[in-house]
């Protein structure tokens, strides 16, 4: 399918990288199909995680339903050790459960003008089931902060290498 | 708004599948227990507004910086 978006221009979205979210996104509950975007597309444009020398990816999240919809987002498992987001079992239900091979884990961020706002929401990470091809945004059990300012984080990390 | 006064232990229905327990008062606090279906979600109000408008901030995350990632 074709779309026209706000933030990508008019882009092709193979039918099968469509990515369904039963429930829409928290307070958006009539936004329900996605594609995830590579900042770069390109191979089978499956966006992973990030990227071995630690660089640090970011990808999108299109609405397909609206060219207006777009969440940049990030992978805090890979960057934070501690990062262990827990989730009832039966929350998952509506995408087909958690297999962890099978499974993407991404979190919203934030990308305000003052770049040093820059934020992610730690407490309602997007569980997505490559397998059904479906996405939920979960609310997760633990005490995480839904604004996790990042901007020091990511300039460790680019001083690392 | 409707008001119910309910003694420990007992519970309110709303709706046939939705079932709230008062577990337990202590001053002004309330413990409640929630039997819900599954594709009922529950949340804490304050919680769930928080996440409503940081996901609204997300989606207005500006051009530029938009253009300076992606490339």
């Amino acid at each position: 399918m074709r779309i026209n978006t706000k933030n990508f221009g008019e882009i092709e979205i193979d039918e099968s990288k469509i990515i369904e979210f039963p429930e829409g996104i928290l307070g958006l509950p009539d936004k329900k199909r996605f594609a995830l975007l590579n900042k770069v597309q390109e191979g089978d444009g499956d966006a992973d995680a990030n990227e071995p020398d630690g660089r640090v990816t970011i990808c999108w999240l299109q609405s397909l339903d609206d060219g207006t919809v777009s969440f940049a987002l990030m992978n805090m498992l890979a960057l934070l050790p501690d990062y262990n987001p827990e989730v009832d079992d039966e929350e998952l239900e509506t995408i087909g459960g958690f297999v962890p091979e099978e499974s993407l884990v991404y979190n919203i961020a934030v990308i305000p003008e003052n770049i040093k706002e820059m934020r992610v929401n730690l407490k309602a990470p997007l569980l997505i089931n490559t397998e059904t091809k479906r996405g939920k945004q979960i609310v997760v059990n633990n005490d995480y902060p839904i604004k996790f300012y990042i901007f020091d984080l990511l300039q460790d990390k680019a001083g690392d290498n | 708004m409707l008001a119910l006064t309910r003694k420990k232990g007992e519970s309110i229905m709303i709706g046939d599948n939705v079932e709230v327990v008062v577990i337990s008062t202590q001053g002004d606090q309330v413990k409640l227990g929630i039997l819900a279906p599954k594709n009922v979600s529950v949340h804490r109000k304050e919680v769930y507004e928080q996440i409503i408008q940081e996901n609204a901030e997300a989606m207005q995350n500006v051009s530029a910086s938009v253009d300076g990632i992606r490339k």
